[in-house]
């Protein structure tokens, strides 16, 4: 076991064993388990850098480092773009290990054999690493302390300054990270940051991670994103969610990021964007079936199918006339057992209860409890219908902290 | 008309929305070693150093913006950026410099609580464990940010100085004419008096926690400039109301040659306000200032040595989600609060010594700030310019010539 720690700042002599510098950083290139490519040895008087190619390497052990030529006759390792250096963007960086429940810092890198090649094996995360680097790893009890290693495979690098660490495996990786873990290590980075890594998660993924954070820093994350993507992620999420995110922001912003999106998405958050929180129009989400009373069961049933993934949630499927006046309201159950070229008009409950937009959430609340709905509609003042108010958003504004 | 009032308006809103980290950053500057130490300064030289306050707000201003400007380059504290730009060894020097520096302050403002319910006839040996244990329970049930605001509430407390300044009448023209007539003493008491005025205003800690704070706010590149402006602002504040505490205590105890080494005799300084009761009034500000600065310093010690071990530091975790972080707080609080029982402690001395030792080892950490702010890779289109460069540079020289005077002066 060959750390990287006991590699830096070693010296480096030439065939006829003259000293030609130190050891600067270490090239690897990007895998499961990175191979080291190549040594940047720093001659300190000549002022001059050399980039030594492992085939010109004879020997790489703890404090020493020799090489197969003298100085004159090295040449050069062309840098890849897979390739990254050790010190410069992985030592004292931050990682989050692959299952996302921590950020640590990298304290010192273990180098080995694998198949033959020197590679970058695994990461000590541990006090130990600190004290090795800080040359008191043999002091009494320091000593005994075990080393904490993860295998390289198993964590994802934060940032480093290099964008191919970004690679496709990274992000598959963080995509597959539940969106409460991810809440969390966005909430530890702060905003710049965090948007950062939200940004490197897909649309959807993003949006369920943002939905998790608190109002705070959501609006500051949504500013640090920039107009489009900010754009692109809201689109994604529910109207009235991101609704309440774009109230929070400044009209001016907000109004720009609505423009992003597309026209349809950003005309509905804009009919909700002008209602309070805590009344029925601030509440009320336009993601719900409706139908004309004229359509077939058959034609309903459709409409549930290619809506799967855009209205996650359906009580009733609601029944408007062609002036978007409410007149019915369908229960799955009746729609379950009618037959496909039933008349929708022929099955529908016509007592149907509204609430006024500008309703305050306590007489929402009133209503839904005191006849037992999952969701009541909301009509503007001329009785069209708006959208609906679900319990579970009532339950949210009410008891925010559950 | 109608487009130029709404302009300035835009102005006004964007302004209004980066308040925050320059003005409670400076505000908490204002700790409990501060009022001491601003009371002396007044005492001991009257006017005379109302010059080098007016240099010593520039040293501020030009170091918390730098402060603020690296947290918007890199959405980093100022400990993670040290690590990642340094290494570990380096940082070590500047995680040691800022727990000396940082354990110093607290102490001190265990010291001022002590001292502070000392006017009202409380011992130490009751007062201390007593706010240690609260403090603690504050810190670690994670309500400091609800507590922060009241501690800020009540560090209006600090314009009682203001109304003491008019009620003791001093003459302000002098005063006004001492801001800009440069005047130095090259004696060992004088220099250990300017280092006190500079160890309270600019402060180690300030530097992590003006960073932290612009972070935390997710303050945007398109909103820098109003955050700039929001950091100058605070800076101007806080030595606003450090200028009325010394023209106060210039009227009041270096008129009347009181001399001060205790907290009582400090208390004189607002005498023409509040006459005989003057010490209910200090002392409540004081306990404020300490109580202020106590929670404060403790945290921001915590992240920051949480931050450059890459271990987890939120004040929301459980005790076994975040151990290493919890333990710094519980470790320095108990610390802190054991020397401050120790019998015979100079209480009201290591008020002002605090300062001192902060001020000599300040540079250190300036040092670093300074090549971060320097690193293209790291600061990007924020990277100082040259007239920044200049100006950062002379504040530098300029502690370093002050901390080497002191120390000459006191060990030779």
């Amino acid at each position: 076991m060959l750390f990287f720690s006991a590699l830096l700042n070693s010296e480096v002599k030439d065939n006829s064993n003259q000293t030609i510098g130190n050891l600067r950083d270490v090239i690897v290139s990007i895998q499961d388990y990175p191979i080291v490519r190549a040594v940047v040895v720093w001659d300190s008087k000549k002022k001059l850098e050399h980039i030594v190619a492992m085939d010109q390497v004879e020997l790489l052990g703890k404090g020493m480092v020799s090489l197969k030529k003298r100085e004159n006759d090295l040449y050069n390792y062309t840098k890849q773009v897979s390739d990254i250096l050790l010190k410069d963007s992985v030592l004292d960086r931050q990682i989050i290990d692959n299952e996302g429940m921590n950020m640590m810092r990298v304290n010192d890198i273990v180098l080995g054999n694998l198949h033959g090649e020197l590679s970058a094996i695994s990461i000590e995360i541990g006090l130990r690493g600190i004290f090795r680097r800080l040359g008191m790893e043999q002091f009494p009890l320091i000593n005994r302390l075990s080393p904490q290693l993860v295998p390289w495979k198993g964590f994802t690098l934060l940032e480093s300054g290099m964008p191919q660490l970004q690679t496709e495996q990274t992000q598959k990786h963080l995509n597959r990270l539940h969106p409460a873990d991810l809440a969390n290590l966005v909430e530890e980075l702060n905003a710049k940051r965090g948007a950062a890594l939200v940004s490197s998660l897909n649309n959807e993924k993003a949006a369920e991670v943002l939905e998790e954070l608190d109002d705070d820093l959501k609006v500051a994350l949504i500013e640090q994103l920039g107009l489009e993507r900010a754009g692109d992620i809201l689109e994604g999420m529910s109207p009235d969610q991101a609704a309440d995110i774009l109230d929070d922001l400044p009209d001016e912003k907000a109004q720009r990021i609505i423009a992003e999106m597309a026209p349809k998405e950003g005309q509905k958050i804009l009919e909700l964007i002008h209602y309070d929180d805590r009344e029925a129009g601030g509440l009320m989400t336009t993601d719900y079936i409706k139908v004309h009373p004229e359509r077939t069961v058959a034609h309903v049933r459709e409409k549930l199918r290619v809506t799967v993934d855009d209205i996650p949630n359906v009580s009733y499927i609601y029944v408007v006339d062609h002036e978007k006046h409410p007149v019915g309201v369908l229960s799955m159950r009746t729609l379950a057992v009618a037959n496909d070229d039933t008349i929708i008009e022929d099955i529908m409950t016509t007592n149907l209860f509204t609430v006024e937009a500008h309703a305050k959430i306590r007489e929402v609340a009133s209503f839904l409890t005191k006849y037992n709905l999952f969701s009541i509609a909301v009509v503007d003042n001329s009785n069209r219908l708006l959208g609906i108010v679900m319990v579970d958003d009532v339950m949210r504004q009410l008891f925010p902290e559950a | 008309m109608g487009f130029f009032k709404k302009f300035r308006w835009r102005y006004v809103l964007m302004f209004m929305a980066v308040i925050g980290p320059g003005i409670i950053t400076a505000n908490a500057d204002n700790d409990g070693t501060g009022i001491v130490g601003y009371t002396l300064v007044g005492a001991k030289y009257g006017l005379n150093m109302l010059f080098a306050l007016v240099v010593v707000t520039v040293i501020l201003a030009v170091t918390q913006e730098l402060g603020a400007r690296i947290g918007v380059a890199t959405g980093k504290g100022l400990g993670g950026v040290i690590r990642e730009k340094f290494g570990l060894k380096l940082t070590m020097i500047a995680l040691i410099a800022m727990l000396i520096s940082n354990m110093g302050i607290i102490i001190a403002d265990m010291g001022a609580i002590a001292e502070a319910m000392g006017l009202f006839g409380l011992s130490k040996y009751i007062v201390v464990p007593v706010f240690a244990i609260l403090l603690w329970l504050v810190l670690y049930k994670g309500a400091f940010s609800r507590v922060e605001k009241v501690f800020l509430l009540s560090s209006a407390l600090y314009v009682v100085y203001i109304i003491t300044c008019f009620y003791a009448k001093p003459n302000w023209m002098p005063a006004i004419k001492a801001l800009v007539t440069p005047s130095i003493q090259l004696d060992k008491d004088y220099i250990n008096t300017l280092m006190v005025l500079i160890g309270t205003t600019v402060t180690i800690w300030g530097q992590f926690v003006i960073q932290s704070f612009v972070v935390d706010k997710g303050i945007t590149a398109e909103r820098y400039p109003y955050q700039k402006a929001e950091v100058f602002l605070g800076a101007f504040i806080t030595d606003f109301v450090s200028f009325f505490i010394i023209v106060a205590a210039a009227a009041t105890l270096f008129a009347n040659h009181i001399p001060i080494t205790t907290a009582t005799q400090a208390a004189q300084a607002l005498r023409p306000l509040a006459g005989e009761q003057a010490y209910i009034l200090f002392a409540l500000g004081l306990l404020n200032a300490g109580l202020l600065g106590v929670s404060v310093v403790t945290l921001s010690t915590a992240y920051a040595a949480s931050e450059i071990f890459g271990v987890e530091s939120k004040l929301d975790r459980k005790w076994n989600e975040a151990p290493a972080f919890y333990w710094i707080i519980t470790l320095i609080i108990g610390i802190s609060a054991l020397l401050v029982l120790v019998p015979g402690m100079p209480l009201f001395q290591i008020l002002i010594w605090s300062n001192n030792v902060n001020a000599v080892i300040l540079p250190i950490i300036l040092i670093y700030v300074y090549k971060i702010a320097n690193d293209k890779k790291i600061m990007g289109t924020f990277k100082n310019g040259r007239v920044a460069n200049i100006i950062t540079m002379a504040c530098i020289v300029l502690l370093i010539v002050a901390s080497v005077f002191s120390l000459y002066a006191n060990f030779s």
